[in-house]
């Protein structure tokens, strides 16, 4: 699947209106909101199309598929172009052996996947774009961002008028890493790496009394961002900014002329292979990576990044893509 | 008191929902905390031990709860297992809390719970360490989570 699909999931009380954007989904949120009540509609409508008295519309894709519990392994074999529903309690997630191997089924599929579940699964790398909860209005059922982020990309939690962090943490332990010691080079700012998602958390409590700014890919960030807003939300003092990644900055910050550039940006959901790349950074980084390739100055390669990319007027429409 | 292990528990029932369809009791559904469960999470009222009200589905079986109602009656009236409380979302958590200040109440984590602002008592079964806010929660939790 490509592209935005607008769904439609009703019966003669509920009806769920709403749109995935990417590959994975995330549904999570308050108990009592009607994640179950969706996944069974879904279900039924497996049984009997018409008979079920569920009724199901799409933009695109084949059809909806309830994900069960007993034959998961060969029900994915079967299913291409269609958005798949994963209820809580979902016998695939139930330890890091099962997870793992979820995760090697599904990623090289073209399908969109619809999680149910508050738990975080480091093996399935996603947006925070694309975390919701459900709102209910009467009958209607719609999904609403359960992380908000503002317009800089920073978490809508602790967001003061001034940032007046001491510490920059980078999950980047390369060129976005080598960007911000260079951006803040002249200053009292202290920029470190967490070398990797992963250890963001401890590197936030082993700084927890500092004033901090975490930075780290939006793309990929959901398996973290739940302990994050969480340590946000009860220390004033952390806050979190989660562009798509760091070659996304570059590429939004335009500092390089090539035509494709907005038009990739602008419809990323449509053109980005889930098949060839999971999470949106990857294909970020492929994409500067490839257009910057035969550009002898521009050439960027994510390991050691290239004084084009370092002058004081390029850094400052980079660092300015995040409000900085 | 409250007792949380977070993380991957292999004695724990994984799937609650299941666990209810298949264990529940009638006589669950009608006392006071089942009943204060159902109106709390699924803003249901219970109308007998078979029948529920909801505001949006009309009326429904004790199947038809929210995960999170279920996995805390089975919390309530269970008291020989543990249960993967994931399904509980945060507003879940003061009714734990208030469960757990009658006897001890063991519960399996897969995410951190919010249990706000306040002041509270629980241990940390993965360390032993008990904690009494939100902040010694996060730092501790977060170390297997």
């Amino acid at each position: 699947m490509k592209g935005e699909v607008k769904i439609n999931i009703h019966n003669n009380k509920v009806i769920y209106e709403f749109t995935l954007k990417r590959n994975i989904t995330i549904v999570r949120g308050k108990s009592g909101t009607g994640k179950t009540t969706l996944y069974r509609l879904v279900s039924d409508y497996m049984k009997d199309n018409k008979g079920s008295g569920v009724k199901i519309t799409m933009s695109s894709g084949e059809s909806c598929i309830a994900l069960s519990d007993t034959d998961w392994e060969n029900q994915i074999k079967k299913i291409k172009n269609s958005v798949v529903f994963i209820d809580e309690g979902f016998n695939g997630f139930k330890n890091g052996k099962s997870i793992n191997d979820f995760i090697r089924r599904i990623k090289k599929t073209d399908n969109y996947y619809v999680v149910f579940s508050r738990e975080s699964f480091e093996e399935i790398p996603s947006s925070v774009e694309e975390i919701y909860e459900i709102e209910t209005s009467k009958s209607k059922h719609t999904f609403k961002k359960f992380y908000e982020l503002n317009k800089s990309h920073r978490l809508n939690v602790n967001i003061s008028k001034k940032d007046n962090f001491i510490l920059l943490i980078t999950e980047d332990s390369k060129s976005g890493k080598q960007f911000f010691k260079e951006y803040y080079k002249r200053t009292d700012m202290k920029v470190d790496s967490a070398n990797g998602n992963s250890n963001i958390i401890s590197k936030i409590n082993e700084n927890i009394n500092k004033e901090l700014m975490i930075v780290a890919d939006g793309a990929a960030f959901s398996p973290y961002i739940d302990n994050v807003y969480k340590i946000c939300k009860h220390n004033k003092n952390v806050n979190i900014c989660l562009p798509e990644s760091f070659e996304w900055m570059i590429l939004k910050s335009g500092i390089l002329k090539v035509k494709q550039i907005d038009e990739t940006l602008n419809n990323s959901s449509e053109i980005i292979d889930i098949t060839k790349y999971f999470s949106w950074e990857k294909f970020f980084t492929y994409f500067l990576e490839d257009i910057t390739k035969d550009k002898k100055l521009l050439k960027y390669e994510k390991k050691k990044i290239s004084a084009y990319y370092l002058n004081e007027k390029n850094m400052k429409k980079i660092a300015a893509v995040i409000g900085l | 008191m409250l007792n949380i292990y977070f993380g991957n528990m292999e004695e724990a029932i994984y799937d609650p929902s299941m666990y209810f369809r298949n264990q529940y009791e009638e006589k669950w559904i009608i006392d006071e905390i089942s009943k204060k469960i159902i109106k709390e999470i699924d803003n249901s009222k219970v109308i007998d031990k078979k029948v529920i009200e909801s505001p949006v589905l009309g009326s429904i079986t004790p199947n038809d709860l929210s995960g999170g109602a279920k996995t805390l009656i089975l919390i309530a009236h269970d008291k020989k297992n543990i249960f993967n409380a994931t399904t509980c979302g945060e507003n879940c958590a003061s009714l734990l809390l208030e469960l757990a200040k009658k006897r001890e109440v063991n519960i399996n984590l897969r995410y951190i719970m919010d249990f706000g602002e306040g002041e509270f008592k629980i241990k940390i079964k993965n360390s032993g360490k008990i904690v009494k806010n939100m902040n010694e929660l996060l730092a501790e939790a977060t170390k297997f989570i």
